[in-house]
């Protein structure tokens, strides 16, 4: 569908993707719909997005944890109705997003990567607002044969985060905060990039195999069932096609900018 | 964290049943085996079905340990 009209009058917004949400989900808060606003201001200007072409957004799904809610935290910014998020178990749903119990919380996105994402452009960025070493998965899923990953921990138990994409590899860089937004993009066969607010941590060069065909998880990994739950609270959740390091640095200010907002930025 | 103990058959029987709008049942075992539905989904079911739960002593709970396939 091809987005090339921005909303007047009774509208509470004149950015479509905002007013296309906040009318699905019947959202008034003001504070809120500033933050959307400006997100989709920077993530426009930036061309992360685009009104005439959706198909070529650079971001496939979105979730804003903006609400307090399990409905509201469930739906998809850049196309409400599509991916909604369906939780499970111990999850808090507050006006700071979404938190894990680290024991049975999860959300299944219900996006596949096998059937979404290219095999050498993928990604999944996360706003986190906790800094703590864990080995639980913030997000991922396995193939079903368990020959492939699109997972990440980001801080594990031993200071390292494993970005995972697309690849059979398991090398993780040595990484000591996991707090602010997180990214992990594969823009090539051989490079995967991992980002904390915009600044490269390395890039590992696990050779691209497959793209697994089970859901993407948030809050814990998916290899059937969800297991490895995180307690970590999470501000926002993306799955995107490969950010480069400039599309990066335009996503981490579209995310500071709402998160700051929003109250929540840390 | 705590949460409440259920039997095998009851965590069998909820898995999956949404207690609240969007958000499912997910029972998992504890340290010790036993068949467990957190606080949190017991606090926020608002499924008559299952208002029961609500009834159960909430206690400390021990997660199992998972371990990752990675390190």
């Amino acid at each position: 569908m091809s987005r090339k009209f921005f909303f007047y009058g009774s509208a509470t917004s004149n950015l479509p993707y905002t007013q296309d949400f906040i009318t699905f989900y019947g959202i008034s808060d003001a504070t809120i719909i500033a933050a959307f606003n400006e997100w989709e201001r920077i993530a426009t200007e930036g061309s992360l997005i685009n009104y005439a072409t959706p198909a070529s957004n650079r971001i496939l799904a979105r979730w804003q944890f903006a609400g307090g809610t399990d409905v509201l935290h469930g739906g998809n910014f850049l196309a409400p109705g599509t991916f909604t998020i369906l939780w499970g178990g111990g999850v808090t749903h507050n006006s700071n997003g979404i938190t894990g119990n680290g024991s049975s919380g999860f959300g299944d996105t219900q996006l596949i990567p096998s059937a979404h994402l290219s095999l050498n452009s993928a990604g999944v960025s996360y706003y986190c607002r906790t800094n703590s070493a864990t080995t639980t998965y913030e997000a991922g899923c396995l193939h079903t044969d368990g020959s492939s990953r699109f997972e990440v921990i980001t801080r594990s138990a031993g200071n390292a985060i494993f970005p995972l994409l697309n690849t059979t590899s398991t090398g993780a860089i040595a990484n000591a905060n996991s707090n602010k937004r997180i990214s992990i993009q594969r823009t090539g066969v051989n490079t995967t990039t991992s980002y904390r607010d915009a600044v490269s941590i390395g890039v590992v060069p696990h050779p691209s195999t497959l793209l697994p065909n089970r859901a993407c998880y948030v809050l814990a990994r998916n290899v059937g069932v969800a297991q490895l739950f995180t307690a970590k609270n999470l501000a926002s959740f993306e799955i995107n096609k490969g950010l480069t390091a400039a599309e990066e640095t335009i996503a981490n200010n579209a995310e500071v900018a709402y998160q700051t907002l929003m109250g929540r930025n840390v | 964290m705590r949460s409440v103990i259920l039997t095998e058959e009851q965590a069998k029987e909820m898995t999956g049943i949404l207690f609240a709008e969007n958000s499912r049942f997910n029972p998992v075992q504890d340290a010790d085996d036993n068949w467990t539905i957190s606080e949190i989904e017991v606090t926020n079911c608002v499924n008559e079905d299952y208002f029961w739960l609500k009834k159960l002593p909430l206690q400390k709970h021990e997660p199992k340990i998972e371990k990752t396939d990675l390190e």
